[in-house]
């Protein structure tokens, strides 16, 4: 017999994770496409031995092989601050969901129309190494919403922080509430208190590593291309010391500065382009690749997830609350800030063209596209538009048309020129 | 100009379209056999609105009333208050194919049906009961509306509501209770009338009054044989959506009245062998009753629906413990989100159980599950749906939908297996009853 409406115990949907997944870092395809996309990144950058840190900590992250110790703390996405789990002395491991293997493995629990970086995520949480973790999951659409559910029906622990759609006084309050929520939930599980002390000591840190990748950012630009400046970034996601990670990027950036001086503007010429919309993950580093090989230069990568660790906001008057002020992600009604340090960025950093990358399913950027493309077209700069996901069908396609907003891009550019002169 | 004559074009194509379309659909529903008499005035509601398009008398410019209409996205947004205000609430969800062509420009492709309907009826303007509505309230709930409550300000006033993706513990309902309070000034200064305590009981009772009747009527609808058809009783609640409370409630009073006298007389609508189906998922807005009519068409009974446009709306009954204001206010916050079984909320459990439950209520044999394009929550509860349904022995049927008309005979061929199946299975259950009844004569006779 089944149970009715008034009976507890959620546990008779339980389901117990499923044996036949194997470690993820087992996995042939799965290495294939974090070591291909790996030597492809590599490929591109200058032989510093300062970058080999760098590499080595995303391979390791995404191949780590959990049997021997698991993570105690995972986050999904980057909207956890992160303050909330550096403070008990323990990195966590994200996920942030950019394989297309692992959103294979979590095809058969999700709707056909699921974006594919939720498949991703939970192909990853699947494949059964968070058995003993927290799991702590930023509620910033329905996928996550709708993951986090699952995933607690798996037997797996998991705690949300809900992030309020509105920014107003009482949102942050409620925000405050979420944030004291995930700080108990984090001592109970390592059976640690998170002391204010050390909470502040950790944001101090991350307010300077925020202020050494800005440092990092403005030197690398005409030394790395983007997709290695992206990568570098994204090392942020992978790293298991944080001082470590912290002085190798000093030691990267005093080369970077050291290159810098004796050498000219490598990518002079290339059209200046900002990647907007969906963050693009490792390795599902399509995107990037082409519209480097179609002839342009990628000045800046605008998502939530990279930009919540760059000091591209003022940090004036910075308090702790700050994380979901800054927050750019598409978990608002109105994503004002977003919109307002898009325009900031594309009109200080000389960008000739956007490139609006959406992944199929998330359908949240695409309703802040109008606003943009609107505000751009103003500001005389063209806009472009494409959706993907993380299969390689669609690339040749892609490359054409990357290609063709290339020359666009050009032609303007020329044009200009010859009206000047 | 030549802008102006376009959109004066578009306008008159729109209204041609959308007004036979609805008709259409009415028709339909109202063709089913054995039309209860007390029901013509809930079509009489959807026929004004969306046929012969007119607001809604009480709230017309040239009434003596002249009351404010509020406009809500969801059944999230407490009609108390509303009421309380001295306006009236519309539900604003909408089913039009014709809005929903028009809300394709201004809404993403693959964002769902219905926010482009909304959008399509804010952009064109054609149906005088949106255009009366002097705000909109929009609750965040799911990915598409959250995004819609920022882009349709753009064409109505609207206040978007905060629901807490959680609901298990009381201060996530404190978080509900907040944005209601927050709510109450914008009211106020929409409407120019207070909510007082006085205010907010009568508006609790009045939505009460048509709880009532919703349940009197629910007893009549889980009689097998069915008493009537389950498109037509979608088609009135539907209408709750643009009448008053009180009037609905009235009139159902009648319904019931006409339901107890069909049952006293064993007027039945259907054969008793004939398959009860449930219908849950996206919600089924009015004139896109296709998927209900569908079923009904096809030889089924549409006995229960798990639908916001629904039952759901109307279920739960705010129960005030407390009759302070703040008590009043903390019981709308309560009704309206710990039994919601909206799947936005993170642990929905609670809607696998509240479907059980109606299936065994509604003796049903089988359970068409509804997604419209681009619903992803609801996609996301099949799953577990299908698992639990799949232990009880009870066949499910997900079945994908867009505000059009190309897909109906595609619809109508699975729908009509759905039914087949599920008079099979009926069939091998009374062979199998049989067999064991004769194979259990034989060994008595044996002894």
């Amino acid at each position: 017999m089944y149970k009715f409406v008034g009976e507890t115990g959620a546990d008779i949907f339980k389901k117990e994770i499923p044996s036949r997944y194997p470690s993820m870092c087992k996995d042939p395809h799965y290495r294939k496409e974090i070591m291909d996309t790996l030597q492809k990144v590599v490929k591109t950058m200058p032989a510093y031995k300062e970058l080999v840190f760098f590499i080595k900590t995303v391979r390791d992250h995404y191949l780590a092989d959990f049997e021997a110790d698991s993570p105690k703390i995972i986050v999904l996405g980057s909207n956890i601050p992160e303050e909330l789990v550096f403070a008990s002395g323990i990195m966590p491991y994200w996920i942030l969901g950019g394989s297309r293997s692992s959103s294979m493995w979590a095809d058969d629990i999700v709707p056909r129309d699921t974006d594919p970086v939720s498949r991703s995520g939970l192909g990853y949480l699947k494949s059964g190494f968070a058995k003993h973790a927290l799991i702590l999951i930023p509620l910033v659409n329905d996928s996550s919403r709708k993951l986090a559910y699952i995933l607690k029906t798996m037997g797996l622990k998991v705690h949300t922080f809900h992030f309020p759609p509105v920014k107003n006084k009482d949102s942050m309050e409620e925000w405050n509430r979420q944030y004291e929520a995930c700080r108990s939930a984090v001592s109970r599980h390592l059976k640690k208190p998170l002391m204010e002390r050390a909470l502040e000591k950790s944001r101090e840190q991350i307010r300077q590593a925020n202020r050494k990748i800005h440092e990092f950012m403005q030197v690398s630009e005409g030394i790395l291309n983007g997709s290695s400046r992206m990568f570098i970034l994204g090392s942020y996601y992978c790293m298991d010391n944080f001082s470590e990670w912290y002085s190798q990027l000093q030691c990267l950036t005093a080369r970077l500065q050291k290159e810098a001086s004796g050498r000219h503007h490598k990518s002079i010429g290339k059209s200046r382009v900002l990647l907007l919309g969906s963050p693009v993950y490792f390795p599902n580093y399509k995107i990037p690749f082409l519209i480097e090989e179609a002839g342009m230069e990628i000045c800046s990568q605008a998502d939530y997830t990279t930009l919540q660790i760059q000091a591209a906001w003022d940090l004036e008057g910075d308090s702790w609350d700050t994380f979901y002020s800054r927050d750019v992600s598409p978990a608002y009604v109105s994503n004002d800030s977003l919109y307002k340090l898009a325009v900031k960025m594309v009109s200080e950093q000389r960008v000739e063209g956007i490139v609006y990358h959406v992944l199929k399913g998330q359908i949240e950027y695409d309703f802040e596209l109008g606003r943009l493309e609107e505000t751009f077209e103003k500001m005389d700069v063209p806009v472009f538009r494409l959706e993907t996901d993380y299969n390689y069908q669609d690339v040749e396609q892609l490359r054409i048309r990357l290609e063709a907003f290339s020359e666009v891009l050009q032609q303007k550019k020329y044009g200009k020129e010859a009206l000047a002169i | 100009m030549a802008e102006q004559v376009r959109s004066n074009r578009q306008r008159e194509l729109f209204i041609k379209k959308s007004t036979r379309v609805a008709a259409s659909y009415l028709n339909r529903a109202m063709a089913l056999s054995e039309m209860p008499d007390a029901a013509k005035p809930f079509f009489g509601t959807l026929e004004n609105t969306f046929v012969n398009l007119r607001g809604i008398p009480l709230c017309a410019e040239n009434s003596a009333e002249k009351r404010k209409t509020i406009g809500t996205l969801c059944v999230m947004v407490p009609a108390e208050l509303v009421y309380a205000a001295g306006a009236l609430p519309v539900r604003l969800c909408s089913g039009s194919y014709t809005a929903y062509a028009i809300g394709d420009d201004y809404i993403p492709r693959d964002a769902c049906p219905l926010v482009k309907a909304v959008m399509g009826f804010g952009k064109i303007k054609a149906l005088p009961v949106f255009d009366q509505c002097s705000l909109l309230v929009a609750p965040v709930t799911c990915d598409c509306k959250k995004k819609l409550s920022g882009v349709i300000g753009s064409v109505k006033n609207t206040v978007p509501l905060h629901i807490p993706p959680l609901k298990k513990e009381d201060a996530d309902t404190e978080v509900f209770l907040r944005e209601l309070y927050r709510l109450i000034p914008i009211l106020e200064k929409e409407t120019g009338r207070q909510i007082t305590p006085q205010s907010l009981a009568e508006g609790i009772r009045t939505v009460g009054e048509a709880q009532y009747e919703m349940s009197e009527f629910l007893k009549y609808r889980k009689h097998a044989p069915a008493l009537l058809h389950g498109t037509q009783v979608m088609a009135i609640m539907n209408a709750y959506a643009y009448m008053p409370a009180d009037v609905w409630a009235g009139q159902m009073h009648k319904l019931n009245l006409e339901m107890k006298a069909r049952l006293s007389q064993e007027h039945f609508i259907s054969r008793p062998n004939q398959p009860r189906i449930l219908v849950t998922g996206s919600p089924i807005s009015f004139p896109n009753i296709k998927i209900p009519l569908l079923i009904e068409e096809m030889g089924g009974i549409l006995a229960a629906d798990e639908t916001c446009m629904g039952e759901r709306g109307l279920y739960d009954p705010v129960s005030v413990i407390d009759t302070s204001f703040d008590g009043m206010m903390r019981a709308l916050a309560s009704r309206y989100t710990k039994p919601c079984t909206c799947p936005v909320f993170v642990d929905n459990s609670q809607r696998v159980y509240r479907i059980k439950q109606m299936i065994k209520e509604h003796r049903i044999q089988g359970v068409v599950y509804h997604v419209l394009r681009g619903c992803l929550v609801y996609d996301y509860e099949y799953q577990i749906m299908e698992d639990e349904l799949g232990k009880l022995d009870i066949p499910i049927i997900r079945v994908e939908s867009d505000y059009n008309e190309e897909d109906v005979e595609q619809l109508r061929i699975r729908i009509e297996a759905f039914i087949e199946l599920i008079k099979l299975k009926e069939y091998a259950k009374q062979k199998e009853a049989i067999s064991e009844h004769t194979s259990m004569h034989k060994e008595n006779v044996q002894e």
